[in-house]
């Protein structure tokens, strides 16, 4: 006889990759304008045109003396940023309030953790799983990712300068993408690193951008918002040994015995008449 | 580093199938694999475990030995042979753990054979030379090394994952 679902069935909390809900001023700038390298100035004139908040100023220390100065975002204003670069100014202008809610929120908690920690220690911080899920719940209910192409996945290798990441668009879709390390600023992101990958268009090229991300435990109702932003195997497409072999054994046997026609062979020769290929001489031995 | 080569026969396929030349899966807590840190060495393994022996006309399977251990396998097919060049692929240039990192000293070592192997899998009617192409995933930087060292080109990029590297050989 079934029994009866039990309340506690239920899981308590479900695992998302969320973006890092704060950001530094200079990432917000960068969001609003890839190509310009971010200015202090640059800055003053946005926030003198209310274009951004004034931000959460924090004097940090070390070993209990000062140690510089910094200024950190809500990281809605980057996607407002990012929306604006597409024309969805109503919905940038929605995630500038949310922006403001954000930093309003968890100003006082946010201030005296990054006085002595780094931002990147930020998911360590107990109040941290508070703000990454009410930053995606506002970013969520903005509208503001279906007007832009992201995938959230994790980081698999990390060698000579290309990152490649195994992920999901957030139209569901299994996706394995490699990209160039430098597109993080801080350097390239280390094996198993939570991402986002945002990418939108201007003036006719792609801008990709890879955002720091974290694993968060939220409750199964919020969660179902980033069903698709979920870590782990659910992502990878890898389920099992012999799975990711029948793959792998299909993919080289496309790669090995490839059907070469006689355009290829012209081609071939056609390289070899303008010296492209180089020569080199095999000496055979007994 | 001298390994001793030869053919493969049927009765290496036990051989054959403990050979590895990449490292494990990540696994989570449970041992379940997570991912392969480096897919494209994981195809060539599975490639060799599961390879039907090449016909001794276009191809040719080659195992190289040292201490009695497997520490090498080349595979080369003949593709075709137009206005005295023969074409060959390079599908298999592999290096046992246990032999790798040793200044890519193996590495040539089996890609030499591999040259030798392409010359020779040429018709007599090739008497321009062999055009030798190997495709590589764009992130295996020990692949393009090997190929670098001896002279090849890179000469297209495909779907941005590989790279399809070419050198004319002649005796």
């Amino acid at each position: 006889m079934p029994r009866s679902r039990h309340p506690h069935d239920a899981p308590l909390s479900v695992d998302c990759v969320l973006p890092l809900p704060v950001i530094d001023w200079e990432d917000v700038l960068l969001a609003q304008d890839p190509t310009r390298p971010p200015t202090r100035a640059h800055l003053r004139t946005l926030q003198k045109r209310n274009a951004v908040s004034q931000g959460l100023q924090v004097t940090q220390r070390k070993n209990g003396r000062l140690a510089g100065r910094k200024t950190y975002f809500s990281t809605l204003w980057g996607f407002s940023a990012r929306l604006r670069g597409v024309g969805a100014n109503d919905i940038a202008a929605r995630l500038d309030s949310a922006a403001e809610d954000v930093e309003r929120r968890f100003r006082a908690p946010l201030i005296l953790f990054l006085k002595d920690n780094a931002l990147s220690d930020l998911p360590n911080a107990s109040f941290f799983p508070d703000l990454a899920l009410f930053s995606a719940q506002k970013l969520h209910q903005s509208g503001a990712l279906e007007s832009l192409s992201v995938v959230s996945g994790m980081v698999v290798t990390a060698e000579n300068s290309r990152v490649r990441v195994h992920g999901m668009w957030q139209t569901h879709e299994p996706v394995d993408i490699t990209l160039p390390g430098q597109l993080r600023r801080s350097g390239p992101p280390r094996v198993r690193d939570s991402v986002w990958v945002i990418s939108r268009p201007v003036l006719g090229a792609a801008v990709t951008e890879l955002l720091d991300a974290s694993i968060v435990a939220v409750n199964p109702q919020a969660a179902s918002a980033y069903d698709w932003s979920r870590p782990g195997p659910e992502v990878a497409p890898v389920l099992t040994e012999e799975d990711f072999d029948d793959e792998a054994a299909a993919r080289y046997q496309r790669i090995a015995h490839p059907e070469l026609n006689d355009s290829y062979f012209d081609e071939l020769l056609r390289d070899l008449a303008d010296g492209r290929i180089p020569h080199t001489t095999i000496h055979l031995t007994a | 580093m001298v390994f001793d080569w030869r053919d493969a026969h049927t009765s290496d396929r036990s051989v054959r199938q403990s050979f590895e030349c990449t490292v494990d899966f990540e696994r989570t807590a449970l041992g379940r694999p997570l991912f392969h840190p480096r897919p494209y060495e994981r195809e060539v393994q599975t490639h060799i475990r599961r390879a039907a022996l090449p016909s001794s006309a276009n191809g040719r399977l080659r195992l190289g030995f040292a201490g009695g251990e497997l520490a090498a396998v080349v595979q080369i097919n003949l593709e075709g042979t137009r206005d005295g060049y023969s074409f060959v692929r390079l599908q298999v240039v592999a290096i046992a753990r246990q032999f790798r990192g040793l200044r890519g000293e193996a590495a040539d070592e089996a890609m030499h054979e591999a040259l030798v192997q392409s010359v020779v899998l040429g018709p007599a009617g090739a008497s321009e030379g062999t055009v030798v192409s190997a495709l590589i995933d764009v992130v295996n930087e020990p692949s393009r090394r090997m190929l670098q060292r001896h002279k090849f080109a890179l000469r297209d990029t495909i779907d941005g994952q590989l790279e399809e590297w070419v050198v004319l050989a002649v005796r």
